[in-house]
């Protein structure tokens, strides 16, 4: 029996996010990691694997990371991956949980107030100190400070709260 | 717990690393998966299958059924005089390899035909649905009538035996009404047309513009001059029967009013 359009739905809003993150662990890039995802989402509804998919969560996230190293594997000379991305030490269970949370937290950040969230940006994945981006958007030192702590806050306590929700 | 701390650390620093915004949202991917791959989400491939084939075979049966409504009837004649009934009740006499052809639905909203060759036409009287005969010179126009039309393929003939015809050479595309009893010849080389009746004659030569009457009433001059040169002329009601028989060449509009205004002593003029 094969999945109805309600059930796909559910997978692919569930699971689109955390895939995504696993696929960015092996290609390093968002297009591409979202291009592999859709595919595999692709794949799951015309092909409909014959006597049915036990976990279909297991079935996205392996074949989200065969077709990973397979394009690694076809474009090795072209596609430069930046030490440390895939660690072979952890299971796919393990993978699954980091992208889980790695989920939660892209999506915290996505809720957070725009101008925490640019601020935080700025701090944490642009690298700026908290003088440049104060200098940057006209704030002082001490409230850009204030912005990225506020931000981290929100993320640990809404991550921890979702820990515990889940495994608790 | 210090694990998770770890975790949740190196979490925190992937993620921020390749954050972007908007990106990696189920459900702006979700619109994309469908528009994307040309798939409704939800919609299985087996569906998908019987919906196109389902697509096909509505539109061959449409285009069956438009074809074959709107097919071409072609009738050829290998004998003088063959003689067909159209769907109207218009008798079409066909002279060896004349060739007339209508749509499957003449009669509904046209009576239009496209014909080569010679043929005769006793056209069936309908005020509502003139009777078109198309040569590729040239275009009659009727509603009901008995008429002959000779196509040569250098041009083409129109003989009418009652009724009133309009006959439309392709070009110049000047009109003219021919009633029972007149001919109407054009040339598409030449370039000519010749109307002639019993008692008149009237001419044009379109590449050298030459008008030759004989005898012509004025109203038919007017009305010629007036197709040609683009123009409105006025005629008082009592000068229209007046007859002229005169040849112009290469003379503007305002110099043959003049003419036959000094001829006739008539008092034609040029609307401004």
């Amino acid at each position: 029996m094969g999945l109805s359009k309600k059930e796909f739905s559910a997978y692919f809003h569930a699971y689109y996010r955390p895939l995504c993150l696993h696929a960015l662990h092996y290609l390093g890039n968002t297009d591409e990691s979202e291009d592999i995802v859709q595919e595999t989402f692709a794949n799951l509804w015309s092909k409909q694997p014959s006597g049915g998919i036990q976990s279909v969560k297991a079935y996205l996230f392996g074949a989200v990371r065969n077709n990973c190293l397979a394009k690694i594997r076809d474009a090795k000379t072209t596609v430069p991956l930046e030490p440390g991305y895939i660690d072979d030490s952890l299971t796919i269970e393990e993978e699954q949980e980091r992208a889980d949370m790695e989920s939660r937290i892209w999506k915290m950040i996505d809720e957070l107030p725009e101008r925490r969230r640019e601020i935080f940006l700025l701090a944490k994945r642009d690298g700026l100190r908290y003088k440049e981006i104060a200098d940057l958007t006209g704030l002082s030192v001490k409230t850009v400070e204030s912005h990225v702590a506020r931000a981290m806050q929100q993320l640990r306590q809404k991550d921890r709260g979702a820990y515990l929700f889940f495994f608790a | 717990m210090e694990d998770n701390e770890r975790k949740w650390k190196e979490a925190i620093g992937f993620v921020t690393k390749h954050y972007k915004e908007n990106r990696f949202n189920p459900d702006t991917a979700w619109k994309q998966f469908a528009r994307n791959r040309t798939l409704s989400p939800g919609i299985k491939k087996q569906a998908v299958f019987y919906r196109v084939a389902a697509v096909i075979i509505v539109l061959l049966i449409s285009g069956i059924v438009y074809f074959s409504a709107n097919r071409n009837e072609t009738l050829l004649a290998s004998i003088d005089g063959t003689v067909y009934l159209l769907p109207d009740s218009t008798r079409a006499t066909l002279q060896k390899d004349a060739r007339l052809e209508f749509n499957s639905r003449f009669g509904e909203t046209n009576r239009s035909v496209k014909m080569r060759g010679q043929i005769r036409f006793d056209v069936t009287h309908d005020l509502r649905k003139p009777f078109i005969v198309i040569t590729p010179t040239a275009t009659v126009r009727v509603t009901g009538t008995s008429f002959e039309v000779d196509e040569s393929g250098n041009g083409t003939q129109l003989r009418v035996t009652s009724g009133n015809v309009s006959f439309t050479p392709i070009d110049p595309s000047l009109s003219f009404a021919c009633t029972a009893g007149m001919s109407a010849t054009y040339d598409a080389a030449a370039k000519t047309i010749a109307v002639v009746s019993p008692e008149t004659r009237l001419s044009v030569d379109a590449m050298n513009e030459t008008f030759a009457f004989e005898n012509v009433p004025l109203e038919d001059v007017a009305d010629l001059l007036e197709q040609f040169f683009s123009a409105t002329l006025s005629i008082p009601e009592e000068e229209r029967e007046w007859t002229i028989t005169t040849t112009f060449n290469r003379q503007d509009l305002h110099g043959i009013i003049e003419i036959i205004n000094l001829t006739l002593d008539s008092h034609i003029r040029v609307a401004e």
